[in-house]
């Protein structure tokens, strides 16, 4: 089930040496989800992961997580503020099945990932990495730009590949609460819904002496992320990291995306906001 | 010992850990950031300028340092439901139309029996195209045909409309032509 992710995790440390801490994390995790992914129950997944799923990711992110992190991890552990017991209280809501975000009512760190509530980004990153292997699905009412199985927001955009250089992908969006996708405007801010003010962000082309150039079709013959570009909109300032697989059709979104550190760090310097971070923070 | 959540929030990017979030190191990507050269290009939709079929295209442009505003790239429009994406070898190469360096972008002329093209002004060429059209008009009238009707016409011009002739244009143009009495008139108007 992770072997696709393991493979390309493991090329894309040896490849971008500025984000082997990141990956050398995922790789740790990616163990922890194969570990437990055949073995969810169809009821009660999230009480499950919160017991059974939760304790491993915290020991691979105190194991191979940054020094800090781990150390954050270790006190949040010390002082028991993530044990079972404190903080998977049953959902409290009566208007939602249990693991849904409709039957969250905060009552635990899930839950409150689930139902959307603001949380630090050790949290964030807690409750991510733990329902990684939790399949959720809770159809909303639909909203333009949000998940349509889970109603949750898009981590990242991708253009799938074709087969003729002539036809342009589909842009997909991918959630970051359920990892689903799904297809959506390739002109359109998935945030706030803007259609006519999108940016490309991405390494410029420069032929012939001539000025640099952006645009799919052409890649900088020494770009280091050919495949990698920030899509954003100048009305909510927001953005997403963008994979084409036309250009890289071995990239896997959602871990291509935990390279693009140094794109996200630019966006940041230029007031961009990414529209959710990803599992690891950026 | 009781911890509040409170207390676990600023375990957080504003008390125990700097830089990243989560508290990954970012001196190497912070030196790979400064390396990168990275441009903006704005995405509009566009229309390809060519055919009946009407294809979508999204245009890649940039505000260049003189203020104009420069295309960079043309691609196919996944989102159409009238190409989804593709584009034919002629419309992807439409970039060309308005930015190829070797594109004419002035009137040429060359006169009978000259082996040379000259540059001439936009009035010479419309008034020269005027004259001939006139020419070929007045060499070609019919007023009878062989039955002896009227019928005032004009067999030595034809007219082709393009694709992209708005309904207004392609009313003109057939006024126009029908007051100079042709009969050869051909569109490929899409709307």
């Amino acid at each position: 089930m992770f072997a696709r992710d393991r493979a390309r995790a493991g090329e894309l440390r040896e490849r971008y040496p500025h984000a082997a801490e990141v990956f050398g994390l995922y790789l740790a995790l990616v163990e922890t989800w194969e570990s437990v992914g055949d073995r969810v129950p169809s009821d009660g997944a999230v009480e499950w992961a919160h017991v059974h799923v939760l304790p491993r990711v915290i020991e691979a992110t105190a194991a191979h997580g940054p020094p800090l992190l781990a150390a954050a991890v270790r006190i949040a552990v010390g002082n028991g503020l993530l044990a079972p017991a404190s903080r998977a209280g049953p959902p409290t809501a009566p208007n939602g099945p249990p693991g849904t975000a409709t039957g969250s009512g905060g009552g635990g760190l899930l839950h409150a990932w689930l139902a959307g509530e603001e949380l630090t980004p050790i949290e964030r990153y807690l409750a991510r990495a733990t329902l990684r292997v939790v399949p959720l699905a809770t159809p909303p009412a639909h909203e333009a730009g949000r998940c349509p199985a889970c109603g949750g927001a898009p981590q990242l955009s991708y253009r799938t590949a074709g087969d003729d250089p002539l036809v342009s992908g589909r842009r997909m969006l991918q959630c970051a609460r359920c990892a689903h996708e799904w297809s959506f405007s390739a002109t359109t801010c998935p945030q706030c819904g803007e259609t006519g003010k999108r940016t490309v962000h991405a390494e410029a082309a420069t032929s012939g002496g001539e000025e640099p150039r952006v645009g799919r079709g052409i890649a900088a013959g020494d770009a280091l992320f050919p495949h990698l570009s920030a899509e954003s909109c100048e009305t909510c300032r927001g953005y997403l990291i963008d994979v084409d697989l036309g250009r890289d059709p071995h990239a896997v979104p959602h871990v291509d995306e935990l390279a693009a550190v140094p794109i996200d760090l630019h966006m940041a310097d230029h007031g961009y906001t990414k529209i959710t971070p990803n599992l690891m923070g950026f | 010992m009781e911890v509040s959540r409170r207390q676990f929030l600023s375990i957080g990017p504003a008390g125990v850990l700097g830089g990243s979030a989560l508290g990954f190191d970012l001196t190497e990507s912070i030196r790979v950031k400064q390396r990168l050269r990275i441009e903006g290009a704005t995405l509009s939709h566009s229309l390809c300028p060519y055919c009946a079929v009407g294809c979508s295209l999204i245009a890649h442009t940039k505000k260049a340092a003189n203020g104009k505003t420069e295309l960079l790239q043309i691609e196919g429009d996944p989102d159409s439901p009238v190409n989804e994406g593709t584009l034919c070898p002629k419309g992807a190469t439409s970039l060309q139309l308005a930015i190829s360096r070797r594109r004419v972008p002035h009137p040429l002329y060359r006169a009978p029996g000259a082996a040379e093209w000259k540059q001439v002004s936009w009035e010479f060429a419309l008034d020269r195209l005027a004259r001939n059209i006139k020419a070929s008009r007045d060499a070609t009238f019919v007023t009878q045909d062989a039955d002896g009707n009227v019928v005032n016409r004009c067999e030595g011009v034809a007219f082709a409309g393009g694709a992209a002739f708005s309904s207004e244009e392609g009313y003109l143009a057939t006024k126009l032509m029908r007051g100079l009495g042709l009969v050869h008139l051909e569109q490929q108007a899409r709307v």
